[in-house]
């Protein structure tokens, strides 16, 4: 076959030209290979690559074995082409043409390196990367990013919605405060400033303040509460724990900064703190003293009683079995756990006192109370014998033991049954009254002292809470006997009841600890007078101070016993008028007493203000009120500045 | 480039001193000063500790804008690097005083997180500058990175040359090795200063295990592009450690300076934060 090539040729300036050259071939060849009829440059092209024949007037173009080729864009293994058609060779392109007029050619091919590429340097720009940045991966747009994230994540999302607000919290609040940890407001009630004092006292409101009112302690009436009690420092962190010296800073030299205080100083309860002083109220109206514990110092309840005759016994109680009589047996711990119950005669005496009038009557006994109503209880009791004719008494005047029940008395049986029942409650009462009576085994009498004008009873003002400053929980005590804190309460019969085991605590060789260092029988207390509260050295056996170490002693901060709030002084805030404060803080049921006692106070009697104004007196707190609401009594001598008669007790609520 | 030991050693380690003091004092008044509930970030010494904080990021800030301005007068831009390195290594001390030890998973530890990483990518930043450029120049040995590139062209064209005759077995492995090698490229392998699927390697792999018969002169041809490829080889491991060093020199400052950024965000955000629920 006749082929016209046309090589199309790009000249520097821009111009193309072609090239035509006729050759005679039997089938034409194209490749790379400098022996093809058509060789074109370009590695990507194979020595041989495709093969153009003629047959029956028709061009086809054939693969060579192994290769494929590109015909208007398909790629095929061979197929038939005509004029038009376009085949794609590395950077070649052949184009089939008609073959022109008058040229003596079957077939015109035209060919051009359309895709010449660039140089090799421009080619390998192309394939090299270099620098780390790239799109948004530059320093400049990952900034903005972090920017964009941090602003709107953490500062616009959350100020809008406040669900997302956790992450603003600098850590997680106390366990107290958890509950309202959701709830910013609850406490950040204003934005831009710290957390107000009022914003706290909204809860707790009747917070006290440490110092009484007059002390006017400005600068700690007015402190603000996250001053001390830092939030947001984790679940388990104690907010009133401020750590050994916030105390000590002032109480070391107490003296130095308050002159008017006659507080003694302390430090640290192992080495720097006073003997302790039991506040004793002489006068509810008047004034509380604290006394030191000196050995003849006696508390006038007006009750006798003896530890030593009772601790020990054994009797048979409220059950039929014997048992030894022990502390608990009197002694039961209040359901706080603090402090102890009052002892009560029905509960804790009259097992083995029953107040019997009558031993021929089973159920002639009294209960225990006024020696007035108990009077009336036994006429009442001999009065009804006579009316339901039950009068049985050997000693009775005939007519009343032949007496029909419910037949009117007349006057003569009155008269009779009057002096009977007279001569009945007469026999009653030399029995309670007359030693060794029953009454008089515990209570001091008081003849006309009744409110009939009968037989009566010294009042009785059982010292309650001892050491009213400071807390005491007897519960946390409950590993170590009574014995070990008040010895002179422990004794033990010495013959001792060989069918009943020994309570543990009475065996010293079988304390499981090692804290018992006293003898139970040191100085046993017989009188109810004597006062069995430890002192200090009994509490350091086993207390130091908080900074003490070491493993053989209980740290022991300030606040372990000492409260820094001290409710009864009124609210924390500015200091004000002690009559203002009255009106603008109503007490609470332990608080000030001062509304309620002072309308009892008469004359020239001291206000209560006045009447505490001595630091050292027993604050009138919530600690220094017994349970019942009495002011706790006791007398550091016998002499009663006050007549127990009339003045009895202020009720404080 | 600022070469570290120029800036390190500045004026006999002034800004190492005034660091060193600064934290020292902090320390001083951090243990000196025991409030009432205990050491906190809101106690006067944590504020002022955290306004000098504060103050000290916003400064070293500032070198990001000095840096670029040539006209500027005052201390020299080696003063600013040296009290730039020395001040904010102190943060990481300086802070934790300020917050007395307090982190938890909040915005506020989130600010110090952050400044962490732009104080451990700036230590990293000065390690690397103290380290690569020497290995740099030795790999580099007098040619330049530009140079070594138009001696791979040349080689790319000269084997260009090598296969026309030769068959298609080598024309695919030169056309292999020229457009499957890259070099460069993505993060990973500009740092790694390897390509483990480099068309080069390739090619000559392909071509020493040739099995094509050849006769003597095409036999030359194939001594000739094979030592050319080895050449270019060899070349190209040159040029991607060099690659690889000026990425660690870069890498440390795409992390510093986001970072930083970030750390200004999260530190505005805490301030406000602090003051909105004082």
């Amino acid at each position: 076959m006749k082929v016209r090539l046309t090589e199309v040729r790009l000249r520097p300036t821009g111009k193309k030209v072609r090239l035509d050259r006729d050759i005679e071939v039997e089938s034409l060849f194209v490749g790379r290979g400098p022996d093809n009829d058509l060789s074109l440059k370009g590695l990507t092209i194979s020595l041989h690559q495709a093969t153009f024949r003629m047959a029956d007037g028709r061009l086809y173009v054939e693969a060579a074995a192994g290769q494929e080729v590109n015909v208007n864009g398909l790629v095929t293994g061979g197929e038939r082409i005509g004029p038009g058609d376009v085949l794609k060779l590395g950077s070649w392109e052949l184009r089939v043409l008609q073959p022109e007029e008058g040229a003596e050619v079957d077939v015109a091919l035209e060919y051009e390196e359309t895709d010449r590429g660039q140089s090799e340097r421009a080619s390998l720009e192309e394939r090299t990367t270099l620098g780390l940045e790239s799109g948004i991966f530059a320093r400049r747009p990952l900034a903005w990013i972090a920017i964009g994230t941090i602003l709107i994540g953490f500062l616009l999302v959350p100020l809008f919605w406040s669900p997302a607000q956790s992450p603003w919290n600098t850590g997680d609040v106390s366990r107290g405060h958890a509950y309202v940890e959701s709830d910013c407001q609850k406490c950040h009630s204003g934005f831009f400033q710290a957390v107000q004092n009022d914003d706290c006292m909204t809860c707790h409101h009747d917070i006290g303040r440490h110092s009484p009112l007059e002390m006017r302690m400005a600068e700690l009436d007015n402190a603000d509460c996250g001053t001390c009690h830092l939030e947001h420092r984790g679940r388990q962190v104690d907010l009133a724990d401020l750590g050994s010296g916030f105390c000590s800073d002032c109480h070391s030299d107490l003296g130095g900064k308050l002159a008017e205080t006659s507080l003694r100083d302390a430090s640290d309860f192992g080495e720097d703190h006073p003997p302790f002083q039991l506040a004793l109220v002489t006068n509810p109206l008047l004034e509380a003293v604290s006394v030191d514990v000196t050995d003849d110092l006696v508390e006038i309840s007006g009750l006798e009683f003896s530890h030593l005759r009772h601790v020990g016994k054994a009797v048979t109680g409220r059950g039929d079995s014997k048992q030894y009589l022990q502390c608990g047996a009197c002694h039961e711990p209040d359901a706080g756990g603090l402090y102890m119950k009052p002892v009560v005669f029905e509960e804790h005496c009259q097992d083995c006192h029953r107040l019997d009038f009558d031993a021929t009557a089973p159920s002639g006994f009294t209960p225990h109370g006024d020696p007035a109503d108990i009077r009336a209880k036994i006429r009442g009791f001999y009065a009804t014998r006579v009316l339901s004719g039950e009068v049985k008494d050997a000693e009775a005047p005939r007519r009343l033991r032949m007496r029909r029940p419910g037949a009117r008395l007349s006057s003569e049986e009155a008269e009779l049954s009057r002096r009977w029942v007279e001569s009945k409650v007469e026999r009653a009462e030399r029995r309670f009254y007359e030693r060794p009576g029953t009454c008089d085994l515990c209570h001091e009498l008081d003849p006309g002292g009744a409110s009939d004008g009968g037989m009566g009873v010294a009042p009785v003002q059982v010292q309650d809470i001892w050491v009213p400053g400071s807390v005491f929980s007897h519960g946390s005590h409950a590993p170590f006997a009574c014995v070990k804190c008040h010895p002179g309460a422990a004794v033990f019969d010495p013959e001792p009841d060989s069918a009943l085991p020994r309570p543990e605590w009475s065996m010293k060789d079988s304390i499981p600890y090692e804290l018992i260092l006293r003898e139970p029988t040191t100085r046993v207390s017989n009188e109810a007078g004597d006062i069995l509260i430890p002192d200090i050295t009994v509490c350091r056996e086993c207390h130091a101070g908080a900074d003490a170490w070491g493993g053989e002693t209980v740290p022991s901060p300030c606040s372990m016993c000492h409260p820094f709030h001290v409710r009864g002084n009124g609210p924390m805030g500015p200091s004000v008028t002690s009559g203002s404060a009255a009106a603008t803080s109503p007490p609470e049921r332990s608080g000030e007493p001062a509304a309620d006692a002072e309308p009892t106070a008469e004359g020239d009697a001291p206000s209560i203000h006045e009447a505490h104004s001595d630091h050292a007196a027993m604050p009138a707190n919530h600690l220094g009120v017994s349970r019942d609401g009495y002011v706790g009594i006791g007398r550091a001598d016998a002499d009663l500045p006050w007549n127990p008669h009339t003045d009895l007790f202020v009720r404080l609520n | 480039m600022i070469g570290p030991r120029t800036f390190l050693e500045y004026q006999n380690y002034r800004y190492l001193k005034v660091a060193l003091s600064t934290l020292f004092l902090s320390i001083v008044v951090y243990v000196v000063d025991d409030p009432p509930g205990g050491r906190s970030g809101s106690s006067w010494t944590g504020y002022g500790l955290g306004t000098i904080a504060a103050a000290t990021i916003f400064w070293l800030m500032w070198l990001g804008i000095r840096k670029r301005s040539y006209s500027a007068t005052g201390a020299s831009l080696k003063g600013w690097v040296s009290a730039h390195v020395y001040l904010g290594t102190g943060l990481l001390f300086l802070v934790p005083l300020h917050s007395a030890f307090e982190f938890g998973w909040n915005v506020h530890t989130l600010a110090y997180a952050l400044m962490c990483v732009v104080c451990i990518s700036g230590i990293l930043g000065v390690a690397f500058y103290a380290l690569v450029p020497t290995s740099m120049t030795r790999n580099r040995n007098n040619i330049t990175l530009d140079a070594m590139l138009e001696r791979i062209a040349e080689i790319d064209s000269e084997c260009r040359m090598a296969a026309d005759g030769l068959p298609d077995y080598y024309a695919h492995a030169v056309v292999t090795s020229i457009d499957d090698t890259r070099i460069g490229g993505t993060f990973r392998s500009q740092l790694s200063g390897k390509d483990a699927d480099c068309g080069t390697s390739r090619a000559l792999r392909s071509l020493r295990t040739s099995e094509v018969d050849l006769d003597d002169e095409a036999k030359e041809q194939e001594r000739k592009l094979i030592e050319l490829i080895a050449r270019k080889e060899l070349l190209l491991k040159q040029i991607r450690r060099d690659v690889r060093f000026k990425g660690l020199l870069d890498l440390w400052l795409i992390v510093h300076v986001p970072f930083a950024f970030a750390t200004c965000a999260a530190l505005i955000v805490h301030i406000f934060v602090v003051f909105w629920y004082h």
